[in-house]
């Protein structure tokens, strides 16, 4: 590298990511969303010349591709905007087009305009090219000034909205072809056969994927092709795998979903040239979204109820103080920050290459499935097909995963700069899919809130209700857990977690914690001690606090998390500290009742 | 120019939707939630009383004519005049509270640091949102020292997973139908028992029990005339000038787009008004029910909004909110300006003063 003080660094990103990520029903929805951002992503990459981007590292990996890109060197705003709008349109015209020519019904396509404005208005797009001398991170934080005004301009719509989101036109033919305010509710009248317009044209969108994805599978195609009958049946089978005839999507909605297609990725290879990227793409979507081995874990299985369902598990996770890392990089020089940037987007991003690519090697199931995997990003789900896969299973797993999966994968590269949050939720199997989510969301989010470098378990009810635990995950590795002795003295598998939990139970209703502002910890210790050993320390006061290093990453979790949280003026608040302690116990009691106890 | 306050006190719980409020998946789960209700809910309080005791529907369209409204807000029930509003989002608040204000100088948003006495660049942190402040604190809001005194509250409201029997759909009888299960899950809202929503209002309304919120449930509303010294009301009579905050969502634009700002149509395309810096967050989906003869009232647009909180720079002074064109409304039926969208109140410390000047300020 020469002369690095002068060298121009430009930042790009584009929005909305987590709004376009988290509007989603189906498994489908989340993969077809992280697909589109990577597919977006790599598309700048690839025109600025991967040689020059610095982050993320290694461009021709195609999954999870961040989407914050920094390239050495100065890209004209106009170029990176009209190569990454053109990917765009590219995608929306080979949806569009795809169903045109394929989904026919007695109706006339005049939707064009929509269409139009969904391939401009999508995005928000961000350019920033530095001055000559300006570090990363300078250019980072310039980035993050532009899009404080944000960019968006927003696709009015009119007529019901998408069954999915709530906002947005629903996507069918005729949209857009009626104008007057009191028409609108025409599409949704029904005919003599029960059905809408817009009925009709989803039963046959979703029949015409299956039926595609049958002609593009040579050996479906040879068992169904002479039998019409068969072929339609098994057609609204498949079909329903991408979209349920019940759903009204809107047009990014369905974008999403059609691009986990291959009928339809192949003529995106087709417009676009076999960039290999898209190549990449078609072979994930064949691995990851077959709808033959798909059908196994849709939660929205309400045809089909005689089929038990049972509980699943969702985890999600991510990199704590990736941007503490940088900015502590950023205050190295400049050579270092470059390089260091480098270094460290490739690190995460192999390692979210290794956890995806071969999943099955580490999840704790060979049926549980690893969602998104990318960079320092990671969603996936652990279930059983046929059985109730245990709630102590997933426990044990998650007892080894900072040291055998976030620290172990690619054990020959250094130690990682950065600790690793997760939210597991344990889920009945009524609760909504887009609720499931959200839990996840909200458990990764305790993760973090309460110290980072730990896990939130929670456990969610059909009702809605759910409890909430979290742990560092030291203290699952030092088996806490095995740890656990009921009043018959009995440990590990056979141990009873119903004595703890209903001590817990019993004190609470009497108030033995103390009450609001009133509380003290004597009970909860002695609890504690009862059931885990007198000998244990875990709540001494060493134990609470977090330790972290010059980049502030956690070196030592404490149960409690991060002193600074717990301080008034200064001082440290004691009526805090003793609620927050009484709550761990209080709720590692309920929450390891459910994980651990086998009825 | 706005009157009155609406206080209503919600009994028991609401419901919070949004989107597709008929469809039972829509019900399911916590996604879709949406509270407070909007101006447009209030408005169709008042178009349900009036009607009761006007015969036709032309006298009914020239008394509600004139109505405007503004909101949500929210206020403790003993002082409803000390009212909540979003926090400007040039507050960067933490813990519930402030710890600095951007303020825009020389082609940048700054902050002042008391320690160095001097602007510099914002904290690359993450903040909390959703926040609100008192309105009898706005005025603290302007300078950099005072503003870490404004105390930042929480909503008084919490979403309630809830689970009800599945009706059937024409019919108020349980869905028995197997397949799915006869219960769903809804979001219902708990407010703070001391807690009431604030409304805006140039038109009374009688005090009494009204339906609202949905599903027929009651609230308590009271009418409360705006005096002379309550504070909104300055506010509300200041010029703008060049730098403002928006207390409701904004709606700006044309039939088929929505913008950040308000803008002319012209023939090569939309122009901006105001060519306005602005401190904005993701556009949020707004869409009412409108009038119609039908039981269930037609739905209007799906429009898209600059949501409350934001700051805007204009490039010149633009006078009070009251004072803003119709035309820079658009119009479904009546002109959005009737929802209260887009209501502003100056914000003066929104632009940092010259250095010297500054240091004066908060000296003084």
């Amino acid at each position: 590298m020469t002369d690095t003080d002068n060298t121009v660094y430009t930042a790009i990103t584009f929005a909305p990511v987590q709004g376009f990520i988290e509007k989603s029903r189906k498994l489908r929805d989340l993969y077809g969303s992280s697909y589109l951002l990577s597919l977006l992503a790599q598309s700048i990459c690839v025109a600025v010349g991967e040689a020059n981007v610095v982050s993320p590292a290694l461009p021709n990996i195609t999954q999870g591709m961040p989407n914050q890109i920094i390239v050495r060197g100065q890209v004209s705003q106009v170029d990176a905007e009209k190569l990454f709008f053109d990917t765009w349109s590219c995608i929306t015209d080979t949806c569009r087009q795809w169903i045109e020519d394929n989904v026919q019904g007695n109706w006339q396509y005049s939707w064009d305009r929509d269409w139009g404005l969904w391939a401009k208005y999508a995005w928000e797009f961000f350019h920033v090219v530095g001055k000559p001398g300006e570090s990363i991170t300078q250019v980072r934080q310039r980035l993050n000034e532009k899009k404080r005004s944000r960019a968006w301009i927003g696709v009015n719509w009119q007529g019901e909205s998408s069954t999915l989101s709530g906002t947005d036109a629903v996507a069918w033919a005729e949209l857009g072809k009626i104008a007057k305010p009191h028409e609108q509710t025409v599409p949704w009248e029904k005919d003599r056969s029960g059905k809408s317009p817009v009925e009709h044209f989803y039963v046959e969108l979703s029949c015409q994927l299956g039926a595609a994805f049958i002609k593009k599978t040579p050996e479906l195609a040879q068992i169904y092709h002479n039998n019409p009958q068969r072929f339609l049946e098994k057609s609204i089978e498949y079909g329903e795998a991408f979209i349920d005839p019940d759903e009204e999507l809107s047009i990014p909605e369905l974008i999403k979903r059609l691009i986990t297609h291959k009928a339809i990725v192949e003529q995106l290879i087709e417009r676009m040239g076999s960039l290999y990227y898209l190549t990449e793409l078609k072979k994930q979507i064949e691995k990851d979204l077959n709808p033959k081995r798909f059908t196994d874990l849709n939660r929205l299985q309400h045809k089909s109820s005689n089929k038990p369902q049972y509980w699943t598990g969702w985890f999600q996770g991510d990199g704590d103080g990736a941007s503490d890392y940088l900015k502590w990089l950023g205050e190295q020089g400049s050579q270092q920050e470059d390089r260091g940037t480098t270094a460290f987007s490739t690190q995460m991003r192999c390692w979210g290459q290794e956890f995806k690519e071969n999943a099955t090697r580490y999840l704790p199931n060979d049926q549980s499935r690893l969602i998104y995997a990318g960079g320092d990003d990671f969603l996936g789900v652990l279930y059983q097909t046929d059985a109730q896969l245990p709630a102590k299973d997933c426990l044990d797993w998650f007892s080894t995963f900072k040291s055998g999966i976030w620290e172990g994968i690619n054990p020959t590269q250094p130690e990682k700069q950065i600790t690793a949050s997760v939210g597991f939720v344990w889920v009945s199997p009524k609760v909504p899919q887009r609720d499931v989510l959200q839990h996840c969301r909200e458990a990764e989010k305790s993760a973090k809130h309460n110290g980072k470098d730990r896990i939130a378990f929670r456990i969610v009810f059909s009702g809605g209700n759910y409890l909430e635990w979290v742990c560092p995950w030291r203290i699952l590795e030092d088996g806490l857990f095995r740890q656990y002795r009921d009043r018959n003295g009995m440990q590990g598998e056979k141990a009873n977690w119903t004595h703890f939990y209903n001590d817990v139970a019993v004190l609470e209703s009497r108030h033995s914690f103390g009450s609001q502002g009133e509380e003290h910890f004597e009970t909860a210790e002695a609890l504690f001690k009862i059931y885990f050993g007198d000998a244990n320390s875990l709540l001494h006061k060493n134990n609470w606090w977090n330790q972290t290093n010059d980049h502030n990453r956690v070196i030592h979790a404490g149960v409690l998390g991060d002193e600074k949280n717990f301080k008034k003026n200064g001082a440290l608040d004691p009526k805090r500290v003793t609620k927050s302690l009484n709550n761990w116990v209080i709720n590692l009691a309920k929450v390891g009742f459910h994980l651990c106890s086998n009825t | 120019m706005f009157q009155h306050l609406i206080v209503i006190e919600p009994l028991g719980l609401l419901y919070g939707s949004s989107g597709r409020f008929l469809s039972p998946e829509n019900l399911v789960g916590r996604s879709g939630a949406s509270f407070p209700p909007s101006a447009a809910t209030v408005s169709g309080l008042f178009a349900a009383y009036h009607a009761q005791t006007t015969k036709d529907s032309k006298t009914l369209k020239e008394t509600l004519k004139p109505l405007q409204l503004a909101g949500p807000f929210w206020a403790d029930s003993n002082t409803p005049e000390n009212f909540h509003v979003p926090t400007p989002l040039h507050c960067l608040v933490k813990d519930q509270r402030i710890r600095c204000c951007m303020a825009w100088q020389q082609g940048q948003w700054l902050t002042w640091s008391d320690e160095k006495r001097q602007w510099e660049t914002p904290p690359n942190d993450k903040f909390e949102k959703g926040t609100w402040v008192a309105i009898a604190d706005w005025h603290k809001l302007q300078h950099p020292t005072t503003a870490k005194e404004v105390e930042v509250q929480l909503a008084p409201w919490k979403f309630l997973p809830h689970l009800h029997p599945h009706l059937m759909e024409d019919e108020r009888r349980v869905d028995s139908d197997k397949e799915r299960g006869s219960l769903f899950l809804e979001n219902g809202v708990q407010m703070n028992p001391d807690a009431c929503l604030i409304y805006l209002s140039n038109m009374p309304l009688k005090e009494g029990w009204y339906r609202f919120g949905g599903e027929g449930h009651m609230v308590n509303l009271r009418c409360i005339e705006i005096q002379a010294d309550y504070i909104i009301s300055q506010l509300l009579q200041a010029p703008l000038k060049q730098s403002f905050a928006l207390i409701t969502p904004a709606i700006w634009g044309s039939n088929r787009l929505s913008y950040r700002e308000p803008g002319i149509q012209r023939s090569n395309g939309w122009e901006p008004l105001w060519n306005a810096v602005l401190l904005t967050e993701r556009a949020m989906p707004f869409r009412y029910r409108l009038g119609g003869k039908e039981r269930t009232k037609l739905l209007s647009r799906g429009r898209y909004a600059v949501p409350a909180g934001t700051v805007y720079i204009t490039e010149h002074p633009q006078p009070a909110w009251v004072d803003w064109s119709e035309d820079w409304f658009p119009k479904e039926g009546p002109s959005l300006k009737r929802w209260g969208c887009g209501l502003a109140l100056p914000l003066p410390g929104a632009i940092a003063e010259p250095t010297a000047e500054t240091q004066g300020a908060i000296a003084s």
